[in-house]
């Protein structure tokens, strides 16, 4: 039976002063990049000694700190970054988010206390992988945007003793999150992509109107907790590192506010359930 | 030239042409499959997948299948039929994943087929880490395709076969659904093959071609010197997209 209760709002953190606005609005963990590691801007990052200036206070209020590694590490600085990681592991981070198969498999035999969360950008489509990754040891699957509920369904259903998180506001868009190579522009504060601009359809010269947009606007899913909650899923992500705190601050007040409406009405979950999984 | 013949590698395949690669000295084996439409390579879609591939591995020929980027629940099945057909012959037959579970569901269940990491199995940043390959070697991987020299070497040293592209992929984006019956409401796989749409930013200033599940799409070439240079050594497996 799931226990609705164990319902976690991940908030991003991209600078110190972060933390406790976002505590205080109702996250319950928090992630941040590794500084020259994580795929967002370096501005965005922490160094070691920034991940513990936050992690006391984190642990303090009773949440968690996740520290993002998923950039593609250069090979030189695979075991520099093995040796930050048993540090942060020994200093009590409570997970490292991971998109590299052969990362997760070094890690998965130096850590000792922290979980492995694979990332969004590893791309994990099937149950068959989900099995494997699971033999290794991570302890989260970070669903990929391009899945669908049934999909997604399939997966919980094959593993249902993984922790499944989705990201829940932002970034959710019908281009492949880690394939995309549109250009990204002004990278130091937000991104601004090519997939947001207005473009023409052309058929040959001829130019035949305006063309539908070619990415999302960013997704929000908090309205629609439930379903996701009913299906399994316990970490709700809003993304973001670059964004304004005041930004995320609003995101995770919506967040904790759908989750308390669904928390308080947690027995109707079950029947919302009908055409998405029937044997609840 | 290829010591023994070279993969054929289409972008869409008929009976007549792979008739005509069945019987031709030079081409050792064919890439069939495509990365997310098989109404855009075959005309009869998967039907024809499966007829080409049995076609070929009953002439004698290796057969290489590209399995689809994006292996759901939805697919999977269908994948891993393809995959018993394939190992039902004797010949030398192959597969292209792009995700571990595939190769998971192909090492465990069709041991005879060999496995290779696709080009499209990667992160925005697509480098490929030691540890990386190690665990491509650590997982049965019998070898990884690649058109990158620097790569072809890492491999070789890990005695890893190189399935080495005379060219490779790029694009600007991609995405699970596709671009021209979104923009255009219309499947249509002619236009697709021919660049027949296009997009183009409001001011000009960018553009890209509609290709299906892919935007921009275009077939690089590398250079010959370098493509022959590569070919001459052992463990690779020349592959001439055509």
């Amino acid at each position: 039976m799931i226990n609705f209760k164990n319902c976690e709002i991940l908030a991003p953190a991209g600078r110190v002063t972060d933390i406790a606005p976002l505590l205080e609005v109702g996250a319950d963990a928090v992630y941040v990049g590794l500084s020259g590691c994580s795929a967002r801007p370096k501005s965005s990052d922490f160094t070691v000694d920034e991940i513990f200036e936050i992690l006391a206070p984190i642990h303090a209020e009773g949440k968690k700190l996740f520290v993002a590694i998923n950039a593609n590490v250069e090979g030189n600085k695979i075991e520099a970054l093995l040796d930050t990681a048993k540090i942060l592991d020994n200093g009590g981070v409570d997970a490292l988010i991971v998109s590299d198969y052969g990362l997760i498999y070094r890690l998965s035999q130096v850590i000792e206390h922290a979980q492995i969360h694979v990332s969004t950008l590893t791309g994990v489509y099937n149950h068959e992988d989900v099995h494997m990754l699971k033999e290794l040891g991570a302890k989260r699957i970070i669903l990929s945007s391009d899945l669908y509920l049934d999909e997604i369904v399939d997966i919980i259903d094959h593993e249902p003793e993984l922790d499944y998180e989705i990201v829940a506001d932002g970034g959710i868009c019908f281009n492949s999150n880690r394939q995309c190579l549109l250009p990204h522009v002004g990278q130091q504060e937000a991104f601004h992509v090519y997939c947001q601009e207005s473009y023409r359809l052309k058929r040959g010269d001829a130019v035949l109107g305006k063309a539908r947009r070619i990415g999302n606007c960013p997704g929000k899913i908090h309205r629609t907790l439930g379903i996701y909650l009913g299906m399994g899923i316990m970490s709700f992500k809003v993304e973001g590192r670059t964004n304004s705190i005041d930004y995320i601050v609003d995101r995770i007040k919506d967040m904790a506010e759908s989750r308390k409406f669904y928390l308080e009405h947690a027995e109707e979950i079950p029947g919302m359930m009908h055409y998405i999984r029937r044997e609840y | 030239m290829e010591k023994n013949g070279y993969m054929a590698r289409y972008e869409t395949y008929d009976a007549d042409r792979i008739n005509r690669l069945c019987q031709s000295d030079e081409v050792r084996g064919v890439v069939l499959g495509d990365l997310f439409c098989q109404k855009r390579m075959f005309g009869n879609g998967t039907a024809d997948l499966i007829l080409f591939l049995e076609k070929l591995m009953l002439a004698g020929k290796e057969a290489i299948y590209q399995a689809p980027l994006y292996v759901t629940s939805r697919n999977l099945d269908e994948v891993v039929s393809i995959l018993k057909l394939l190992s039902g012959y004797k010949g030398n037959a192959y597969v292209i994943v792009q995700d571990f579970g595939t190769a998971q569901a192909a090492s465990r269940d069709f041991p005879s087929v060999r496995l290779i990491w696709g080009q499209m199995g990667r992160v925005r940043e697509h480098r490929f880490s030691d540890d990386f390959l190690n665990f491509l070697k650590l997982k049965g991987f019998y070898g990884m395709e690649t058109s990158s020299p620097e790569l072809a070497a890492r491999l070789a040293k890990r005695q890893m076969a190189v399935l080495w592209g005379n060219a490779r992929l790029t694009y600007e984006t991609l995405g699970r659904n596709c671009y021209l019956r979104y923009q255009t409401g219309v499947c249509d796989p002619a236009a697709c093959l021919g660049g027949t749409y296009g997009l183009e930013m409001e001011n000009g200033s960018f553009s890209m071609t509609i290709d299906g599940y892919m935007l921009g799409k275009k077939i690089a070439y590398l250079d010959e010197e370098t493509y022959f240079e590569v070919c001459g050594h052992e463990n690779v497996i020349p592959v001439r997209y055509l």
